[in-house]
């Protein structure tokens, strides 16, 4: 028994004993072996000697005790021994690597992601994910992209590696956490150990990333570094870290050509998400205080993702922006002018896009129900024979009521379409709507 | 949504070989597991560029009577490794001097991580290799690079490692002595891989120590 282990072998936890079936991974703390134990298949995680450590075993001991946050977690299931005493492990779920990308591969350009739905609902998974395990009283410490892993044909997602979790009450800072370009900057220069607030940073890193690539941090400055060592990105991510789009400080934008993947998208998004994006990383960049939480970034995406809609030239995927209104855009992709919006409906101050195929969930359009994301509530539905009749469809418990035209007050349940009609008024359930139609801009 | 062509602005991470093909390493199959070591760790730093933003560019050479580049700057994705034949002396200063030329030619302007530079030797050198290593050191890229180096067998002169590694990675390595094949094995994957990621991931400190060998993997050991 020894640091790395050999096909056959067999290690066990309290209850059941694993053979090893082969190694899938290594890193500097171990190796991850294929594991079989009564048919089923897991991943183990099995130290090498220097990191099975006493206070390792407690960590993963603990983790095991309280168990998974949610089903987004590949979590401890148990802590594994074999004969020697000098390393242990622990077995997990195996991840369906073929459902599932692991994001530095995604980043390193595997796959190119054609529409921006399953994007942000990743992101929105993911921010949630990390809120579930912040409210458990744990923070994660080392957010990057090598422990998320998204399927992105549905926004379904993965947190693995979660020994790297602990209990949210860290004080020495002798022990380096982190990824480069994800941690905090009061973590890069040493100041504090990981915490709930610098994961919040972490976080806002991975998203913006994810709908933008370039790294917020990475724009002129980066790129003039010719050899990147320690030193330079403490001062990158640490001492003197810049937003690549800081309202002020111009001294590190994206480099023309070389380095400005983020304009391309940047200047697509709608003022709301520049702006919490620009908070994050002015603001919440030097105060750990105030970072951007989770249910904040959560009811954003879900705005954003309710802001999609076509250009009616090329069909692209563009956002709404009504504070874009009166001074349109050209369509980056065909570069003709944005003139025609779809059906819109207005909620409070929420105004969600009603395309052709636009399905919205409770989160999208209640405010009160943030977290219910997953389970469709209304979606478009076009008139089988007559294709210039749109309506929206009921697809809740809710009953909505709306007046016709003729002032007949009416009853929608379930399944249950109302005809899209300008200026009409819905009161769906808690909540009330009004429907604009889609018009063709000067 | 937007392609993304090459306007992420990658760096790449330059990995150097720098191998020891003297007489004296045909002796007792270590030039043999030498090239079966190599070729064994290339699956394990393909996976560090899966997960890195940029590529692995791998270059290598020999020195012997000599020294002379037998790869140049080839993505890992591409790299395979031809095996290596051995003759001569060990004009170990002349390959570093080769390296320092290269570095100082084709890297003017070039972005990257901090090189990472794997020496690996059998003897003593025959040529004065501190002068090459001093010109290797007055390189921007040879200053701020990864630097180590394994010993194979047990006649190599530790010195001259040591002075090969110097103050890199804040003079905390030391030359890994590889007495039998497995452990060459595993100090060739220790050295790339890890060295690698300690490259791309500077801020998280220490590189690892190397692994243990396995009294299960002597099995088949060749003993030099």
């Amino acid at each position: 028994m020894s640091d790395s282990l050999s096909k056959g072998t067999w290690v066990a936890s309290n209850e059941r004993r694993y053979k090893v079936l082969e190694e899938i991974g290594s890193g500097g703390q171990g190796n991850v072996y294929l594991v079989e134990s009564e048919g089923m298949k897991y991943a183990l995680k099995w130290y090498n000697k220097t990191s099975s450590t006493v206070e390792q075993y407690r960590g993963i001991e603990l983790l095991v005790d309280k168990g998974a946050p949610s089903e987004k977690f590949i979590w401890p299931l148990a802590i594994v021994e074999g004969e020697s005493k000098d390393n242990f492990g622990y077995v997990m779920p195996l991840i369906d690597t073929k459902r599932y990308t692991k994001l530095t591969h995604y980043f390193g350009g595997e796959i190119k992601v054609k529409r921006y739905e399953y994007l942000i609902d990743a992101c929105i998974k993911i921010a949630h994910g990390y809120n579930e395990l912040h409210l458990s009283g744990l923070c994660y410490r080392d957010i990057s992209f090598g422990n998320l892993f998204v399927d992105f044909s549905t926004g379904d997602i993965l947190i693995c590696d979660n020994d790297n979790v602990t209990i949210d009450n860290l004080t020495g800072t002798d022990q380096i956490w982190g990824t480069q370009g994800f941690m905090a900057p009061e973590v890069v220069r040493g100041e504090q150990a990981p915490s709930t607030q610098t994961d919040l940073f972490s976080l806002s890193v991975v998203l913006f990333r994810m709908l933008h690539l370039q790294h917020p941090l990475q724009g002129k400055r980066e790129y003039e570094i010719e050899i990147v060592d320690y030193d330079a990105l403490v001062d990158l991510y640490g001492k003197n870290p810049v937003f690549i789009y800081d309202p002020i400080d111009e001294t590190n934008r994206p480099v023309k050509g070389k380095k400005d993947i983020a304009d391309g998208y940047w200047q697509i998004m709608p003022s709301f998400i520049k702006e919490r994006f620009t908070e994050a990383f002015t603001v919440g960049l030097n105060d750990p205080n105030h970072r951007v939480r989770e249910s904040i970034w959560i009811r954003d995406l879900l705005m954003l993702k309710a802001s999609l809609m076509y250009c009616y030239q090329c069909g692209a995927q563009l956002f709404y922006d009504r504070h874009r209104l009166n001074r349109q855009d050209n369509c980056p992709h065909c570069n003709t002018k944005v003139s025609v919006l779809p059906p819109r409906l207005r909620i409070n101050d929420r105004i969600v896009m009603l395309n052709h195929d636009t399905v919205l969930s409770a989160a999208e359009v209640d405010d009160t129900r943030l977290m219910d994301y997953e389970a469709p509530y209304m979606k478009v539905e076009i008139h089988p024979r007559h294709p210039e009749i749109w309506g929206i469809k009921n697809l809740s418990d809710d009953v909505w009521r709306y007046t016709t035209k003729d002032g007949t007050e009416k009853e929608v349940v379930k399944d249950g379409v109302i005809p899209m009609r300008e200026g009409q008024e819905i009161v769906f359930g808690r909540f009330e709507g009004q429907i604009r139609m889609g018009v063709k801009l000067k | 949504m937007m392609d993304r062509e090459s306007r992420m602005g990658n760096r790449d991470l330059h990995l150097f070989f720098l191998i020891d093909a003297s007489d004296s390493m045909s002796y007792g199959g270590k030039i043999e597991t030498l090239n079966n070591a190599i070729r064994e760790s290339i699956p394990h730093i393909r996976e560090i560029a899966r997960d890195a933003e940029g590529s692995i560019k791998v270059h290598a050479l020999t020195f012997s009577t000599g020294a002379r580049w037998v790869q140049k700057n080839v993505d890992i994705r591409d790299f395979t490794w031809e095996n290596m034949t051995t003759k001569g002396v060990t004009d170990m200063g002349r390959g570093f001097e080769l390296l320092a030329e290269k570095l100082e030619n084709d890297f003017q302007g070039e972005r990257g991580y901090q090189p990472v530079m794997i020496l690996l030797s059998d003897g003593l050198p025959t040529d004065d290799y501190e002068a090459g290593l001093k010109k290797l050191k007055n390189t921007k890229w040879g200053a701020k690079a990864i630097r180590i180096s394994i010993a194979i067998g047990s006649e190599t002169d530790l010195d001259v490692l040591q002075a090969f590694i110097g103050d890199s990675f804040r003079g905390e390595l030391k030359p890994l002595k590889a007495k039998n094949a497995s452990e060459l094995k595993n100090y060739i994957r220790w050295a790339s891989t890890a060295a690698s990621t300690a490259s791309i991931n500077p801020l998280k400190g220490m590189l690892p120590p190397p692994p243990a060998v396995t009294p299960e993997s002597d099995v088949d050991e060749i003993d030099w």
